[in-house]
């Protein structure tokens, strides 16, 4: 007998809990938090974190239930007795790691676990007009600045993180570049995590304005200290005028104990480029989430990384390139490295929106599986409405090639070093990306890093 | 003593036996050629000798320098002086040849117990070799093979040799794929090679490479084992009238 949908049976009646759901995670710390948050005495901001916070509260966190978030479980946050960073006075670190001191020369904003620290930080010789502050400072003392351009960008609606951000946000780097502005030297944006005894939540908040013609390079590190657990919930804001440009590199080497989520929406303004590059190879779990709006004629985004995932670690990606205006340009080169047990999802996307005719929009994720056990979830994508466009994307994964060991065993080579330097050149394909030669370099070193603990030294 | 010894070498591959009983010897001092049709096994002698995974050694020995060959990995082999220049050179993306030759070289010399070269030491070392056989500053920074010329490959097979210097050299056809002037370039980059201390194996389809390195001994390889040896004048003798009579020989 058919059955219809009418007839399907009810199911068995039951008392409707009222608080059969916890709280999302952090929520119910809110009340505690926030009159200490800076700029609490704003109502625009006040306004602003409670609408967050109501998002947050209704949408919860990301669950596997959702396609952006089917291979990226957050289960384990729930596991944590998570205090915002903002309760918890931060340890005393008075001397940056090693390899965040050398990573770039130039100025350097450090903030740790969320909080701008001034002691360490170094941004004398800045040109008139270039405003580089923490946004805890700024909203004691430029609020309407900070009212003007946060939220903006990065909506809290259908987006649970940038809710949970909005609702706890407190602190971050400010940059905004006057007109025709340049920087010479890359800026360091310098995140240090040290929870101390009990697991945090790190919430930064940051916004870079660059207006018409200004340039400048933004180096972003993460770190932590310790083996205790922490959850860094980054959001950032880039809104690049016309003829604006802004190079973004960024080493995200966090603890094993950490969860690093970062979202980074961007404008791009006619004739703009975002040219962003980020090396994933610490953290337990982390996810990059890139968001480009390409509204600018002539707007050219590039987005590049590396991701080197260990056993137990997983490396997530996810790009959104939006084609809103005709002849625009946007190019991604990802490379994965995963190792037995460890796992990369990438998840890239090019819409091409109906009028954005002349398109040229290019997409290539390459994995290298250096073990049975490693796992990547690769799902590119492209949305194409117009009819006059370059689009393509690529995808590939697998093992080093048989053929090239041979070659370098055959030249003396052990095939422990072959290995690690086909890898090696691998990941560097991707690291060639980076304009800056120096950077390259350093950015290759830190790749180099990761090798050594794989492979042992160099051949 | 020899510094190669095969000796009843028989070897399969995919359980298919490619090589059926095949004996050579080289001295110091000594170019050998090989000559045969394609598909008579020279590239599989070529590969076994340089240790390369996929083929079952059926019987028979091989010794280098008196001691076992076949018990040595690939790398083992060639840091012990066995170089092979390969018929088809592979690419890799990624890695200079600059940095090719100086990690090659320096494992190496490491491995005799040498320092490491220095930066400026190696350039000058590698660009005297390069620049004979054509080869700019341009090329090495380029990508091992990719896009490559057939000849370029060639030329850059026969500078990794003139860098790593080995005992024994083995050429599986150097030759293919070159104009004759490329040729020329290719055959004095490897007779400048020649010495006292050093063998060479030439394997080759045709007999032109030869009349640019003169072998002191020829052989010819068909189905699968040494069906004639002889002088150079074996290899004109091929030329003339082609490999049929040792395919029917042996049939
Ligand atoms: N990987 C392989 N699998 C199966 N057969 C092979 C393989 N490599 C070579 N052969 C076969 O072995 C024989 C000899 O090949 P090869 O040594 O390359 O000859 P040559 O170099 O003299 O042209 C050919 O019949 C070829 O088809
Ligand atoms: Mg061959």
């Amino acid at each position: 007998m058919p059955v219809s949908l009418k007839s399907r049976p009810e199911p068995p009646d039951r008392p409707m809990l009222e608080n059969a759901m916890p709280p999302p995670l952090l929520s119910d710390r809110h009340a505690a938090t926030a009159a200490r948050l800076p700029g609490s005495g704003l109502a625009w901001l006040g306004d602003l974190r409670g609408q967050a916070l109501a998002s947050y509260r209704a949408e919860g966190l990301p669950t596997r239930k959702l396609e952006a978030w089917r291979k990226t479980p957050l289960d384990h946050l729930a596991g944590l007795d998570l205090a915002p960073a903002e309760l918890t006075a931060p340890p005393a670190v008075d001397t940056l790691p090693p390899w965040q001191r050398e990573l770039v020369q130039g100025p350097s904003i450090v903030f740790v676990n969320g909080h701008h620290h001034p002691g360490l930080s170094r941004l004398s010789g800045l040109p008139d007009g270039v405003l580089i502050d923490s946004l805890a400072h700024l909203l004691e003392h430029r609020p309407a600045l900070i009212e003007a351009h946060i939220g903006r960008l990065a909506t809290p609606k259908g987006h649970a993180l940038a809710a949970l951000n909005a609702a706890f946000m407190g602190d971050g780097l400010v940059v905004r570049l006057p007109a025709g502005i340049r920087l010479d030297q890359p800026l360091h944006l310098i995140n240090i995590a040290a929870p101390g005894a009990g697991a945090i939540a790190i919430q930064p908040r940051h916004l870079v304005i660059l207006e018409a013609g200004a340039a400048m390079t933004l180096v972003e590190s993460h770190t932590g200290l310790g083996d205790t657990a922490y959850f860094a919930n980054a959001v950032t804001e880039i809104s690049l005028a016309p003829k604006a440009r802004l190079r973004h590199i960024k080493a995200q080497l966090e603890t094993p104990a950490a969860t690093h989520l970062a979202s980074v929406t961007v404008s791009l303004g006619e004739d703009a480029l975002y040219d962003a590059f980020t090396l994933n190879s610490g953290a337990l779990l982390a996810r990059q989430e890139t968001y480009v709006d390409i509204t600018g004629r002539q707007g050219e985004a590039r987005v590049n990384g590396v991701y080197l995932a260990a056993a137990g670690q997983q490396q997530d990606n996810v790009t959104r390139i939006v084609h809103d205006t005709t002849d625009s340009l946007s190019r991604q080169n990802f490379r994965g490295v995963i190792d037995a047990g460890g796992k990369g999802v990438f998840q890239g996307k090019i819409l091409v929106k109906r009028h954005a005719q002349r398109t040229d929009g290019h997409q290539l994720n390459r994995v290298l599986l250096l073990a049975p056990g490693a796992r990547i979830d690769a799902k590119p994508e492209l949305e194409i409405y117009a009819d006059d466009v370059k689009c393509s994307h690529g995808a590939t994964a697998g093992e080093l090639d048989e053929d090239a060991l041979f070659y370098l065993c055959a030249r003396g080579i052990p095939p422990a070093a072959a290995r690690r330097m086909l890898t090696e050149a691998f990941a560097g394909e991707a690291v060639n990306e980076i304009a800056d030669q120096t950077l390259r370099q350093s950015f290759m070193a830190l790749v180099r890093s990761w090798l050594d603990t794989r492979f042992g030294a160099p051949a | 003593m020899a510094l190669l010894e095969i000796s009843g070498l028989r070897a399969a591959v995919d359980g298919k036996e490619i090589l059926t009983g095949l004996d050579l010897a080289i001295d110091p001092g000594e170019v050998h050629a090989i000559m045969g049709p394609n598909g008579s096994g020279k590239s599989t002698l070529s590969h076994i000798l340089a240790g390369r995974d996929g083929y079952e050694v059926l019987s028979g020995t091989v010794r280098y320098d008196g001691a076992d060959l076949l018990a040595l990995s690939a790398d083992e082999r060639a840091r012990a002086g066995i170089f092979l220049a390969f018929q088809y050179p592979v690419e890799l993306p990624g890695v200079t040849g600059m940095n090719f030759l100086k990690t090659a070289l320096n494992v190496a010399r490491t491995s005799r117990g040498e320092s490491e070269m220095d930066a400026m030491d190696f350039l000058k070392f590698v660009r005297a070799r390069a620049a004979k056989l054509g080869i700019d500053d341009d090329m090495l920074r380029r990508f091992v093979n990719v896009g490559f010329s057939g000849g370029e490959k060639k030329r850059f097979e026969i500078l990794q040799m003139a860098v790593l210097e080995p005992r024994l050299a083995i050429l599986d056809e150097t030759d293919s794929g070159l104009d004759i002037d490329a040729l020329k370039v290719v055959a004095e980059g490897v007779n400048a090679m020649r010495g006292p201390d050093r063998g060479l194996l030439i394997i080759t389809h045709y007999q032109r490479l030869l009349d640019y390195i003169v072998p002191d001994h020829v052989h010819v390889l068909a189905n699968g084992r040494i069906a004639a040896s002889g002088g150079k004048e074996l290899a004109l003798e091929l030329e003339e009238k082609g490999y049929a009579r040792f395919l029917e020989v042996a049939a």
